[in-house]
C-alpha cells in the first residue's frame, strides 16, 4: 500500500506530545528489544534509532489496544492481528502509565468519541448544540448518531 | 546479475534499502540474511549468487555507506546509501482502519492524477480521521494507497480537468496530490471535508467543548448565566483579520502572521466563510511536553515550529477576562497539551467520561 512517506517523515519532526528513549520489540518472532527513541505525534507513534533524524518507522494508533505487560512495560496490539504485539519497556512504572494514557488518548477515534460525548452532554444540559454557532453541526465526523447509545434528545 | 527480478518474491524477506549504483571496492561482510533485496525503484536483486553475503551489521566503508555485497561474476559491489531509505509503517493495520466497522467521514469517487503519468484515474476514496484512502474501485478490499492528511492544505486549482483541487504539503519536495470531483458540489464537499480532517482540528474542537463543559460544571450546570453565555452568538465577525487579532497585543499577532488564512477552518460561523477559495489547515501545533521527569529526550515548545496557540473562537473575546491570545485561562497550564488540560480542569468530567466510555 502506498503512502506519502516524505510527509510522514516531516510529521515525525513536528513537536510531539511525548518522546522518550524506550526499549522496543517488534511483533515478529525473533524480534528482540532494542533501544529506540519513541515519539508520539498526533495519532502516530514514530520510532527512531537514537540520534538519527529519520524515523525507522511509524505506527498509526487507530484500531489498537494498549496493555500493561508488567510493572514497567506496555504493549500495543492492533485489533486486526491480535497475536502481534509491539512491546515497550520503560524506565519506571510512572513512565509506563503515562505512556499508556497518552497512547490511548492519541487516537483520532478516541477524540471523536470524546467530542461526541461532550457535545451530547452540553446539549443535554443546555438544550443547545454547542457546534451550531461554529457552523459545523452537520459535519459527518461530529455526528452524535455515530455512537448508538448516545441519542439526540 | 544486477537488477534481476526476484523469482521467489513470495517467500523472500524483502527488506527495502536504498542502494547506490555499484562502487569498486571490496569488503567482506557477514552471513546471508535475505534471499533478495528490493533495490528501490529498480526491482529486486537476486542474491543467490552473491559471494560476499549480507548481514544486518553492516560494515562501513570510508565514504560512510554500508556494503551489501559483491557478485561472483563482477567487480561490482552494492552499497547502501547513508540515508536508510524507506520508512516502515504498520500498513496492514492501517489498511484495516480503512475498512473496519467505524463509519468513514466521507466516501466517493474522485479522479486522481497519477504519480508519473499525467492521466487521471477514477478511484474510490474513503476519508477516515486524518487518513485518505484510495481504492481501485468500490468493491476492492484493500486500498491501493493512503494519504496522511496531517499538515496539508487543500486548494482549488487551475486545471484542464473540471472540479479539480489539490492536497498540498509544506515539507521539502512534497508531492502535490491532484484530484478532481465529478461535480461542483462534490468538489466543494470534498474540499471542506479534507480541510477539516486533521487531528489538530479535531483536537481543537474537543478542547473547546471540554472547556465549555468545565465552565458549565463550575458554574453549576444549567444556571441562566450559562445559558446566556452559550447562546450568545458572535456578532462582530465582519472583517477577518480583526476576529483573531486582539488590539494592542502585538506579542499575540506575531505568531499568527503567516497563518491568517488558517482561521477559516476553525470554529467559525459558516455563513461568513463559504466564499473562501482556499480552506487551509494549520501545520502541527506545538505541543507542550508532559512531565519531563521520566523522559530522556524532550521536545517542548519548539519555536521553530512555533505558531502560537490557535486563535480564540469569537465568543470568548474579552468577555471573560481570559487571555484572548489563546484558549487558555490565566492560571491554567498550556492548553495545547490535551492531557494536561484535561487533568487541570478536573476529575469530574474525566469520571463522567470514563463511565460513559466503559458503558460502550
Amino acid at each position: 500500500m502506498r503512502f506519502n512517506e516524505r510527509e510522514l517523515v516531516s510529521l515525525s519532526r513536528q513537536p510531539s506530545e511525548r518522546a522518550a528513549e524506550l526499549g522496543m520489540r517488534g511483533p515478529k518472532k525473533g524480534d528482540v528489544v532494542k533501544k529506540r527513541l519513541v515519539k508520539l505525534v498526533v495519532n502516530f507513534l514514530f520510532y527512531f534509532r537514537t540520534d538519527e533524524e529519520e524515523p525507522l518507522g511509524a505506527l498509526l494508533l487507530e484500531e489498537c489496544r494498549v496493555e500493561q505487560e508488567d510493572d514497567q512495560a506496555f504493549s500495543i496490539i492492533f485489533l486486526d492481528e491480535a497475536e502481534r504485539k509491539y512491546l515497550f519497556e520503560c524506565d519506571s512504572q510512572q513512565q509506563c502509565l503515562e505512556w499508556i494514557e497518552c497512547i490511548v488518548k492519541a487516537s483520532y477515534e478516541f477524540m471523536r468519541k470524546s467530542l461526541i460525548f461532550y457535545r451530547s452532554e452540553i446539549q443535554r444540559m443546555t438544550g443547545k448544540d454547542p457546534l451550531e454557532q461554529y457552523g459545523i453541526s452537520d459535519e459527518a465526523r461530529f455526528q452524535i448518531g455515530t455512537i448508538p447509545s448516545i441519542q439526540d434528545t | 546479475m544486477r537488477g534481476t527480478r526476484c523469482l521467489e518474491q513470495e517467500r523472500c524477506r524483502m527488506e527495502r534499502r536504498e542502494l547506490q549504483p555499484p562502487v569498486k571496492s571490496g569488503k567482506q561482510v557477514g552471513a546471508l540474511s535475505f534471499h533478495s533485496l528490493e533495490w528501490k525503484n529498480k526491482g529486486c536483486l537476486v542474491l543467490g549468487q552473491c559471494v560476499q553475503n549480507i548481514c544486518k551489521n553492516y560494515v562501513n566503508t570510508a565514504c560512510g555507506s554500508s556494503v551489501f555485497g559483491t557478485f561472483e561474476n563482477s567487480q561490482d559491489e552494492y552499497v547502501e546509501s547513508p540515508r536508510r531509505g524507506v520508512m516502515k509503517l504498520n500498513e496492514r493495520s492501517v489498511a484495516h482502519y480503512a475498512t473496519c466497522d467505524s463509519p468513514p467521514d466521507k466516501t466517493g469517487f474522485l479522479f486522481k492524477k497519477g504519480e508519473r503519468n499525467t492521466a487521471y484515474h477514477r478511484r474510490w476514496f474513503i476519508l477516515k480521521g486524518n487518513m485518505l484512502f484510495y481504492f481501485e474501485d468500490r468493491e476492492s478490499r484493500e486500498p491501493i494507497g493512503v494519504i496522511v492528511l496531517e499538515g496539508c492544505t487543500v486548494e482549488l486549482c487551475e486545471s484542464v480537468e473540471e472540479f479539480a483541487f489539490a492536497i498540498k504539503f509544506d515539507c521539502a519536495k512534497a508531492r502535490v496530490y491532484k484530484l478532481a470531483a465529478e461535480s461542483q458540489a462534490g468538489m466543494e464537499s470534498w474540499v471542506k471535508a479534507l480541510s477539516r480532517a486533521s487531528f489538530d482540528y479535531m483536537r481543537l474542537v474537543v478542547r473547546e467543548l471540554e472547556r465549555q463543559l468545565e465552565e458549565m460544571q463550575e458554574a453549576g450546570g444549567t444556571g441562566s448565566q450559562n445559558r446566556s453565555r452559550l447562546s450568545r452568538k458572535p456578532s462582530q465577525q465582519t472583517s477577518r483579520p480583526k476576529a483573531f487579532s486582539p488590539p494592542g497585543t502585538t506579542a499575540v499577532t506575531a505568531p499568527w502572521h503567516g497563518r491568517a488564512h488558517h482561521e477559516e477552518i476553525l470554529l467559525l460561523p459558516s455563513s461568513s466563510r463559504e466564499n473562501g477559495v482556499a480552506w487551509s489547515k494549520p501545520s502541527s501545533l506545538p505541543n507542550c511536553s508532559k512531565g519531563p521527569a521520566s523522559s530522556l529526550t524532550w521536545e517542548g515548545n519548539d519555536s521553530s515550529y512555533g505558531m502560537g496557540p490557535p486563535p480564540v473562537p469569537p465568543r470568548r473575546r474579552g468577555a471573560s477576562g481570559f487571555s484572548v491570545s489563546s484558549m487558555e485561562s490565566p492560571v491554567s497550564p498550556g492548553t495545547v497539551c490535551f492531557a494536561k488540560l484535561h487533568d487541570w480542569y478536573g476529575k469530574e468530567v474525566a469520571d463522567l467520561r470514563l463511565e460513559w466510555l466503559q458503558s460502550q
